[in-house]
């Protein structure tokens, strides 16, 4: 960050404190009442603001739960107790997609269109999800429906203290294989070509399709039943309001779902879409954001190969952390895979935290340090991205919530 | 050449190369003559080919001796005997036509918690991804008609597309709502009923579960369509489009492997007065082919190769089917059902068709112009003509001999297989 950069960012929290900085670079004096009695002052080795910058020895101030300040630590108020902090700063991770803390119960299998189903109403706040969420840097995440459902609900953004940041985040619709399934006959006992010469013989391979069988079972099914969604008042009114988290894996899947969102103008993003760098146009072409992941270290080339096209046309990217239980720490696995496969390190950082705050639609609240957002910081051993550095300290709306020996 | 080759070449007849007869096309317009005016703009160089066969085959004439085909802009710019041209060939045919080319998305192309899920369109579950588009094209198939899978009795409407292009939509599609899709047989019962051993069929279970059941499932929808044209009452877009059938502006097609499948398939067409039809994998169209005569109905025949295989319904399907439909004026089409395998796939259906008998300028007109006309896409496709779609298809010597290859495809006038870089 140049200095001129620094100072203006500077200059609100010194008219907080009362007295203006001067227009030189001087440091201030020990007693000059820069910093407001009630605020906590952070002096980290390295900041990482979230805006691409990297401020060596930085300085984040901490008051009524959320930054009122980012700068230099040449800026420090000697008077005033300092934390300091022998390692990387950021703001919290979030985590743009997970089914954390609902057990398996995020979605209704009798019903495959729920789109006024909450999951603000499902999850349990003091689930190990979130205590284990936390305690790898994760500080938000959008707990969501299972793809099961044509239309699985509202999603709702948590705090991972447990406490509803956005209690309707999205309107959850699945153009996946899965919301088909269940309608679908199963099959057993023979495959291939052997069925259909059994089925002559008059033998039922199949479980049966009932009368009762949920609607819809096919994709030109689920576009028609969406069509007819949106086309009616509640459509109409969620249209306006709430982004979409629209599940899709194969690639005719994601083109079919962007092809839907942009015949009805709706903003979001796509979650699954291993193949996402393979339909870039039709992506980006539709506006919609990408959810990927998560990524283990077996992750498949071609899947990691069309990461770094997708960030450079502007394509939001941001991960997912799957099933309840999983490891949190996928998240950084996931970006390090990508960061492994040619994306920018900044834009991987972006995934786990503005970019994501964006697709979960409170990039206002958390996602970076910045004056006004929410004091959620991570102590890190060293760069985030790197594996190997650990979480030392972490805080959500300016409170300590997991390490800190200081 | 081996000798193994020479016995392959004797085994077919000659290629009869009397003009494309008029009057075997039965139902349909002639405005396949009318062209559109090509833009008079230069294209880049890559837009532009001249295409120098020994012989074209147009499909709308006799063949051209040593000609070329000059493209520009996608469109064909010219047609003219001799010259030179940037690609050369043995032999040049229109771009092959499938209309039944069963490349779809499987149970997920088919509504089934429906028995008639007419109003789905077949367009919002293809996969435009898969490679199989891909290996149809570069066996010199450039246009088809995708429609659902055969596991409901009327399955939605199908659409006809171009094989290549840019994967959407906007870019393929040639006739949106092109058929409604329909099924008779086994294949859309198949499953309904409860596994074995564990108890009977009750109201629960999805109707239908037999032949018969198909069969009434197809006269209530249109009886239901006739009412609510009579009383003006009940409409529904299900019921709209089985009224827009019943005035010829959506064909049905509708498959029946076996005899008994297609008597049930004319009858309907004629208790309804449904004036569009085609029977799809007609494989025993042989056996009546006065019914299809005098109900005016039309024929996709099954690929040959295919012969009483799984999900057929034990049909026979005989070498000279072609060559009888065509004698007693029946339109038909040949497919491929997007084989996989060499032996079945379109470009060799023609030579199959004319083991049995039929002339070449039939079997050529069956997978290019004919097919054209059943869906009503002759105006852009199925015969080599200025200013329809440069869909084009080169081949190593005399299309459809099994000692001939494809060896070039253009698609809208790009080439996406190069002659040049065939070991012909």
């Amino acid at each position: 960050m140049k200095p001129t950069a620094l100072l203006s960012s500077l200059l609100p929290l010194a008219l907080l404190g009362g007295a203006a900085l001067a227009g030189d670079a001087e440091p201030v004096e020990a007693s000059a009442p820069v910093v407001p009695a009630d605020t906590l002052q952070i002096r980290a080795k390295v900041v990482y603001p979230g805006d691409g910058s990297r401020i060596e020895d930085g300085l984040v101030l901490v008051s009524g739960g959320k930054i009122t300040g980012v700068g230099s630590g040449a800026d420090v108020n000697a008077a005033l107790p300092v934390l300091e902090h022998d390692g990387v700063l950021t703001a919290g991770m979030v985590v743009a997609h997970s089914w954390f803390g609902t057990g398996g119960l995020n979605h209704d299998e009798t019903r495959a269109m729920l789109p006024t189903a909450r999951i603000a109403h499902a999850f349990r706040a003091d689930h190990s999800d979130f205590k284990k969420a936390c305690e790898a840097g994760v500080t938000t995440m959008v707990l969501a429906p299972t793809a099961q459902n044509v239309a699985g609900g509202k999603t709702c953004v948590v705090k991972t203290n447990g406490e509803i940041l956005k209690k309707e985040g999205h309107l959850a619709l699945s153009f996946a294989k899965e919301a088909l399934r269940q309608g679908q006959r199963s099959v057993f006992f023979f495959f291939g070509d052997v069925e259909p010469a059994a089925v002559d013989d008059g033998f039922e391979t199949s479980g049966g399709a009932s009368n009762g069988a949920r609607y819809p079972t096919s994709y030109s099914g689920t576009v028609a039943a969406l069509d007819e969604w949106m086309g009616s008042a509640a459509g109409a009114e969620t249209r306006g309001e709430l982004p979409v988290l629209l599940e899709a894996w194969d690639r005719n899947e994601v083109a079919r779902a962007a092809g839907f969102a942009k015949k009805h103008g709706l903003k979001g993003a796509v979650r699954g879409a291993p193949l996402a760098g393979e339909v870039l146009s039709v992506l980006k072409n539709s506006g919609l954001g990408v959810i990927l992941g998560p990524f283990d270290a077996g992750q498949s080339q071609r899947s990691l190969a069309g990461l770094p096209a997708l960030a450079k046309e502007g394509v939001p990217l941001a991960f997912s952390l799957g099933r309840s239980g999983s490891d949190p720490a996928f998240a950084r696995m996931s970006a390090a895979m990508a960061v492994g496969a040619g994306l920018d390190a900044g834009a991987a950082w972006d995934a786990l935290s503005s970019d994501a705050a964006r697709i979960a639609g409170v990039e206002s609240r958390v996602g970076r340090l910045a004056r006004g957002l929410d004091a959620d910081l991570v102590f890190w051993s060293g760069n985030p991205i790197d594996l190997t550095s650990k979480v030392e300290a972490v805080f959500i709306d300016g409170k300590l919530v997991h390490g800190g020996a200081q | 050449m081996k000798p193994t080759q020479v016995l392959a070449v004797l085994l077919f007849a000659t290629p009869s190369l009397a003009p494309v007869a008029g009057a075997t096309v039965v139902g349909t317009s002639t405005d396949a003559d009318a062209t559109d005016p090509v833009p008079a703009t230069a294209p880049a160089d890559d837009d532009s080919w001249t295409i120098r066969a020994d012989r074209i085959y147009t499909a709308a004439g006799d063949p051209i001796e040593g000609g070329v085909v000059a493209v520009k802009d996608g469109k064909i710019s010219a047609v003219s005997g001799g010259g030179s041209g940037t690609l050369e060939c043995a032999a040049v045919t229109p771009g092959l036509i499938d209309l039944s080319v069963r490349i779809d998305t499987g149970a997920y192309s088919v509504e089934q918690a429906d028995e008639t899920p007419i109003a789905l369109r077949v367009s919002d579950a293809l996969d435009l991804y898969s490679y199989r588009w891909d290996r149809e094209l570069r066996s010199g198939v450039t246009t088809v008609l995708a429609n659902p899978e055969d596991k409901a009795v009327l399955g939605g409407l199908g659409v006809v597309l171009k094989t290549g292009g840019e994967p959407t939509l906007d870019a393929r599609v040639l006739r949106q709502d092109a058929v409604l899709r329909g099924s008779l047989g086994a294949e859309p019962s198949s499953g309904n009923r409860p596994p074995r051993g564990s108890g009977p069929s009750t109201f629960y279970y999805r109707r239908p579960t037999t032949r018969m059941g198909v069969e009434w499932i197809l006269r209530k929808s249109f009886y239901d369509a006739l009412a609510v044209e009579r009383t003006g009452e009940g409409a529904t877009p299900e019921l709209e489009i089985l009224q827009r059938t019943l005035k010829g502006e959506v064909p049905l097609v509708i498959q029946g492997w076996a005899t008994q499948d297609i008597r049930t398939a004319v009858y309907l067409k004629e208790e309804f007065s449904i004036p569009k039809m085609f029977i799809d994998g007609a494989a025993e169209a042989w056996h009546e082919p006065d019914l299809l005569v005098r109900s005016g109905a039309a024929v996709v025949l099954p690929p040959f190769r295919f012969q009483g295989g799984p999900g057929t319904d034990g049909s026979f399907y005989a070498y000279d089917t072609a060559a009888r439909l065509q004698e007693r004026g029946v339109m038909f089409a040949l497919s491929g059902h997007g084989a996989s395998d060499p032996v079945m796939r379109l470009n060799k259906q023609p030579g199959y068709a004319m083991r049995g008998g039929l002339d070449f300028a039939d079997a050529l007109a069956a997978v290019t112009i004919n097919p054209a006309r059943m869906v009503g896409v002759d105006d852009r496709v199925g015969s080599i003509e200025v200013g329809k779609d440069a869909d084009l298809v080169l081949w190593s010597g005399t299309p459809f001999e099994p000692t001939s290859r494809v060896i070039g495809v253009l698609l809208n006038g790009e080439l996406v297989l190069d002659p040049r870089e065939s070991n012909q």
